[in-house]
């Protein structure tokens, strides 16, 4: 090897780039050439040198940048459903074999409407007083008055809980926006479910977006028999990253670390340098220190 | 001998990558739980990429949104034909270079930086050298800061990207070729006169 090939060499030398045979020429040359082994070293400062240029990411911009994210992916998925919506609109409209269709169900409706109306009334020992709201109200011949009654009515259905009418009420009580209390007892009678997808599903949902902390702590526990699986754990290192409430970060780390695999290492070395409940964190470095890991990312 | 080793290379998928393949696939079906996983795994490594080489927080933010908008966008053609990673970084290494060139084009680069706090001189974001050191070797060392930035502005685009990714971010050459979409020695080409333009303005001071 010339002292020209060497020179060119050096720096993919340095980045561990050449081949083996190659690499080989060239520390055979550095031996015997004390000018290009100075080139070497010359060149080796100079890359240190820039080594301290690197910008650190701050971490607020990270975060920032998450949120963002997050909402911009949101609106990309609702535009995505309008679309979709749209083009069965179009396909609907663009079938005339509907038209036929249309009159039949609406009589259907109108029979169902019809006749549940009657065997509504019959089954009365099943229903609560009628919750009433008044929507709009008119003065009637004879002095009187004529209002627009709005009707709720309250209905009890008892029932197993596997039954589909009864889990599919359940499932939509579990997302009540108006009442944690009884998210948090739907969840508890729930999650002994946890082997059915659905039921799985608004766990994972409530433990992710639930906004009461007491709701998301029943979601946890309701998955905790299933930590090892991927769709569990994932959400698992999202929670122990981004919950604010350190009893939900707590049951994350338990979960994650009792079935220490190699996807949670960089979780906990992400969780280390922000965590600041003393728990949470020396459960994070045992645990990284037991399979051999860094305590830290760089 | 070699072709045993090189059969139980190619067989042993490590398990990290086996578990980002099932993200990919959940993410694909619309999962976005996995979604956010897969961006949490190497959204730090896109945005420090994109904060060394545009040197404005803005416009990182800015190639960080567009990057992962559009993995989100287009992911259900990714058909694991090359690794996530390169794949990922193709799409901002494009998104960078455009940006360089357009900037390059409108000679926007300057000698200072936009932060959320504001603009300030690119040197004084770098570490700094313990203030118990000799004056001479502070000023020195400034002068050497002075000197990194400016050979780093005189790169062209391609030389600079290359650089970034095989100095700060580890990536093999034959990776960092994929990711441009070149050729492992076009790569190397590059690296070879990046590191040739800092070795003949650094030289000498070192």
């Amino acid at each position: 090897m010339t002292c020209a090939e060497a020179t060119r060499n050096i720096p993919l030398y340095l980045y561990q780039e050449l081949d083996f045979p190659c690499e080989e020429r060239l520390e055979t040359h550095l031996d015997q050439c004390p000018p290009c082994r100075e080139e070497l070293e010359k060149q080796r400062a100079v890359l240190r040198a820039v080594e301290s240029r690197q910008w650190p990411v701050d971490p607020q911009l990270l975060d920032a940048c998450r949120r963002e994210l997050h909402s911009r992916a949101a609106s990309v998925t609702a535009e995505r459903r309008s679309l979709r919506f749209r083009l069965l609109d179009w396909a609907r409209s663009g079938l005339p074999v509907m038209w036929t269709w249309r009159p039949l169900a609406a009589m259907a409706l109108l029979a169902v409407g019809f006749f549940g109306g009657r065997l509504f009334d019959r089954a009365a020992p099943g229903f609560e007083p009628a919750l009433l709201r008044v929507r709009d109200l008119s003065p009637s011949p004879g002095g009187g008055v004529r209002l627009v009654l709005e009707e709720v009515r309250l209905r009890t259905l008892t029932g197993p809980v596997d039954d589909d009418k009864i889990k599919s009420m359940l499932l939509t009580a579990a997302n009540d926006p108006a009442n944690p209390g009884l998210r948090a007892r739907t969840l508890d009678i729930l999650k002994d479910r946890c082997r059915q997808k659905d039921v799985r599903h608004a766990l994972l949902h409530a433990l992710r977006e639930d906004p009461n902390p007491g709701v998301r702590l029943k979601a946890i526990e309701g998955l905790k028999p299933f930590a090892r699986e991927p769709e569990i754990r994932s959400v698992l290192s999202q929670v122990l990253l981004a919950d604010d409430n350190p009893g939900v970060r707590t049951m994350a780390v338990d979960m994650l670390v009792e079935d220490m695999q190699t996807e949670v290492i960089g979780t906990l070395q992400e969780l280390i340098p922000r965590e600041n409940n003393p728990y949470i964190r020396q459960k994070s470095l045992n645990a990284l220190r037991e399979v051999n890991a860094s305590l830290e990312t760089f | 001998m070699l072709t045993g080793k090189g059969e139980a290379a190619t067989a042993f998928i490590p398990a990290a990558a086996l578990a980002e393949a099932d993200l990919i696939r959940a993410a694909q079906r619309g999962d976005q739980a996995a979604f956010e996983s897969l961006v949490r795994t190497h959204d730090q490594g896109v945005l420090r990429l994109a904060c060394n080489l545009l040197r404005s927080e803005q416009d990182a933010f800015d190639i960080y949104q567009e990057t992962f908008l559009r993995v989100y966008r287009n992911l259900h053609t990714f058909r694991f034909d090359c690794s996530f990673r390169t794949w990922l970084y193709r799409i901002v290494t494009n998104l960078c270079l455009d940006h360089l060139r357009k900037r390059k084009v409108r000679k926007e680069e300057s000698t200072t930086l936009c932060t959320s706090g504001g603009e300030v001189d690119r040197a004084s974001v770098l570490p700094a050298e313990n203030p118990h050191v000799d004056p001479q070797r502070n000023l020195m060392s400034q002068e050497l800061r002075g000197r990194i930035e400016r050979v780093l502005d005189d790169l062209t685009p391609r030389e600079r990207l290359v650089f970034e990714m095989r100095h700060f971010h580890g990536m093999r050459l034959r990776a960092i070729g994929e990711s441009l979409g070149t050729t492992e020695e076009a790569a190397k080409n590059c690296l070879f006169r990046a590191t040739q333009k800092m070795r003949t303005a650094l030289g000498d001071f070192l």
